[in-house]
């Protein structure tokens, strides 16, 4: 069995080559289309936002397939072989088995131990078992790979914490309020991380959400890019932090717009409820004093940073625990793979075996049809010689034909130990076949002189 | 079990990543101690035949209340409020070991001769467990938003219910407590004012006993209604929880070490052997 994985990742190969190699939509039907050609071998196309690969298994252990599925890449992704070349990464053997684990468990990823690569990797697998292009060995393995990495993030931290600041402070958020159907949101400024945590927080469905600015104009743009037209004057910021349940802030302003001597009065006003106040500005729009008033929750750009680099740093920790466990389960696939792929290769072994003993056998059936009885020994002899060239032809011409960068010593190990070469065995084998022989001379002489029918 | 438990729970609290099957080992602790409770209980009944009743000593009491907490906060923990058995499993640590030093020390049967004491003892210890849950909940605000105020990033809070959701669990139980405790106030006077050849002492009001039962009284008053005493909100209401279990524990010892505000006839002392309900 051979098994290749060829592709592009985050580390090899540039945003925009990688947007290019996406293996989607007609990208995806072309690759399948040429490589569902080869019936015998198996297929499964991965692509994520940051890789593309192809795994390949190949039951007759073809040769050539790196450079197949490279022409692949380049032929349905439209792509030259030159841009290719230096940025694509080549696995097989165990090493694909290896990679495809530690891909489902998050740590080959960009964000580290991040939770989707495990559902993209299940997609590709039924997407590849829905055309068709799955067999035995893609079942097992990346089954496995699948529950192995749900047994990591079980069993270890890699997948714990936040990594992202929008997701962080929606996770303070709900450290704070239970509910959000009554809280209500006010974003002041109109910058890009305001938009992005934002974004966030239009996931937990706020009652509210007012947008503030020095430019109404502004206001209503983002707000309008939100779906809402709650777009309020700059003037009436008072009013709406005693509204607000959640302040998100992120204006150019070089002073700080929210002092604690502006939120000293509105505190009675807002009934101590308490406020969960982002600060996402540089400098700072909120003073730090605000922080330490009574019922007010106050994160600024590091505090969410923080958090974020401490996750990384946790997860980071986690990485070795999770390779150790991902290759020990990739080990025992492979192992049991192979042992799936040994039983095919005897029975192989079986039926050519059995091919030359029947060519063999009607030819001996033809000569004794015709020889003489006292030729009978000479013939079997004969028979058994020839049977054992036969059978020693084959590899005996691969051994001799051999790449020159195979090891000899590693075919000779290998003959020594399936075939028990060693001299005792030798002698042991040489006391036991002359007598054997001898008496099978001696019975042969005896047969009637009249030949005996084949059957 | 339970101090084993809360030992675990604490470790848990404090260390961020932990093998997944410490929470089963605190579960299990947990349960078995629950169950030996409730065998315990058992085996009191049992062992004293038709004699024995619910609220029949102080030990059975704090048993059963035991028995009681344990089931609420299990069930709260998974339902309303998560991460409280942190919080709640020192106290019912507590309860338990108070239940052993009562059996031990000062083991003595209430009497419990009229529907007005049942009511009594009844209400008590149930606004005691209600109540018990509240301060929990209170030491799980203040935790909460220690650590969100001090920016530890969600290192021990990732696994607990919002500040909204454990304020509001508070006052909800802060109301049931409230009621309860005045049910027990009421008919701890009815019960007093009903004994023959006892006669109340001007000065009664002025005795610890009821000054601080008061004062738990109003406490709860407050915590119950931080909706609209709004002062009174978030960290507030989570420290007058807190001291209104300490005030009440203070009213239980009065009702036995303190001077009683209730002047007995001598001639009933020799009647009066069972010690008075706390």
């Amino acid at each position: 069995m051979k098994i290749v994985m060829l592709g592009v990742n985050h580390r090899t190969a540039p945003l925009l080559l990688r947007e290019r190699l996406a293996l989607v939509g007609q990208n995806l039907d072309r690759v399948y289309d040429l490589l569902g050609r080869h019936r015998q071998v198996e297929v499964v196309a991965l692509s994520t936002c940051n890789r593309s690969e192809l795994y390949l298994a190949d039951p007759e252990d073809g040769e050539g397939w790196d450079a197949q599925l490279s022409s692949v890449f380049a032929q349905c992704c439209s792509v030259g072989a030159d841009e290719l070349a230096g940025s694509l990464l080549l696995y097989s053997g165990d090493d694909a088995v290896r990679h495809l684990f530690h891909v489902a468990g998050g740590i080959d990823s960009m964000v580290l131990g991040e939770p989707q690569i495990l559902g993209q990797v299940k997609r590709a697998y039924e997407e590849a078992t829905r055309r068709g292009t799955v067999g035995p060995a893609f079942n097992t393995i990346f089954q496995e790979a699948i529950a192995a990495a749900k047994q990591v993030r079980h069993a270890t931290a890699i997948g714990q914490g936040r990594v992202s600041i929008g997701s962080v402070a929606v996770d303070f958020a709900r450290q704070i309020f239970h509910r959000f159907d009554d809280k209500t949101v006010v974003v002041v400024g109109a910058g890009e991380l305001v938009k992005l945590i934002l974004r966030h927080m239009a996931a937990l469905s706020p009652a509210k959400t007012w947008v503030t600015n020095r430019s109404l104009d502004h206001a209503r743009q983002l707000a309008g890019s939100f779906g809402t037209e709650d777009a309020r004057p700059f003037d009436q910021l008072d009013d709406l932090l005693v509204e607000a349940d959640i302040v998100l802030t992120g204006t150019g302003a070089a002073q700080p717009i929210m002092t604690a001597d502006r939120f000293m009065p509105l505190l009675r006003r807002r009934k101590h409820r308490p406020l969960f106040l982002i600060d996402v500005a540089l400098p700072r729009d909120i003073e730090p004093a605000v922080g330490e008033l009574s019922d007010i929750y106050l994160y600024n750009l590091d505090d969410l940073q923080q958090v974020v680099a401490q996750t990384y740093e946790e997860r980071s920790d986690e990485v070795e625990q999770c390779r150790s466990m991902l290759d020990h389960a990739a080990g025992e696939c492979i192992n049991e793979v192979q042992h799936r792929d040994i039983g095919q290769i005897i029975k192989m072994l079986r039926q050519k075996l059995h091919q030359i003993g029947r060519l063999e056998q009607q030819r001996t059936v033809n000569k004794i049809r015709i020889a003489p009885p006292d030729d009978m020994a000479r013939l079997i002899e004969e028979h058994t010689q020839r049977l054992i060239n036969k059978v020693l032809h084959l590899p005996l011409k691969a051994l001799d034909r051999r790449h020159p960068d195979e090891s000899l010593s590693e075919y000779a190990q290998a003959l020594h130990k399936l075939f028990e070469l060693d001299k005792e065995l030798d002698r042991e084998l040489d006391s036991f076949i002359k007598p054997v022989s001898k008496s099978i001379t001696a019975q042969v002489a005896q047969l009637p002189s009249k030949p005996q029918s084949p059957s | 079990m339970s101090l084993a438990a809360s030992i675990l729970a604490v470790i848990r609290l404090r260390r961020h990543a932990m093998p997944q099957h410490s929470r089963k080992i605190q579960f299990s602790l947990t349960g078995t101690c629950l169950l030996g409770t409730i065998s315990l209980v058992v085996y009191r009944a049992v062992f004293h035949g038709n004699s024995w009743q619910p609220l029949g000593s102080h030990l059975d009491g704090l048993l059963l209340i035991a028995m009681l907490f344990a089931l609420t906060f299990l069930f709260v923990q998974r339902a309303l409020v998560r991460g409280l058995a942190v919080f709640a499993l020192p106290l019912l640590t507590v309860m338990l070991a108070w239940g052993l030093c009562a059996s031990a020390w000062t083991y003595e049967p209430f009497a419990i001769q009229s529907l007005w004491r049942l009511v009594h003892l009844s209400s008590v210890y149930l606004g005691s467990l209600v109540l018990c849950t509240a301060a929990a909940a209170g030491a799980m605000y203040l935790y909460v938003q220690r650590r969100l105020r001090r920016h530890r990033g969600q290192v021990g809070v990732e696994h607990m219910a919002s500040l909204e959701a454990i304020e509001r669990f508070n006052i909800g139980s802060a109301t049931i407590g409230f009621a309860l405790l005045t049910l027990a106030l009421v008919t701890g006077l009815i019960i007093i004012l009903d004994r023959e050849g006892i006669h109340m002492d001007p000065q009664w009001w002025r005795s610890v006993k009821v000054l601080l039962a008061v004062t738990v009284w109003l406490i709860y008053a407050i915590v119950m209604n931080v909706r609209f005493a709004t002062a009174f909100r978030g960290a507030r209401a989570a420290w007058l929880s807190i001291a209104g279990i300490v005030l009440l524990v203070a009213v239980f010892s009065a009702a036995r070490d303190l001077s009683d505000p209730v002047r007995p006839n001598p001639t009933m002392m020799r009647v009066e052997r069972v010690r008075a309900a706390p």
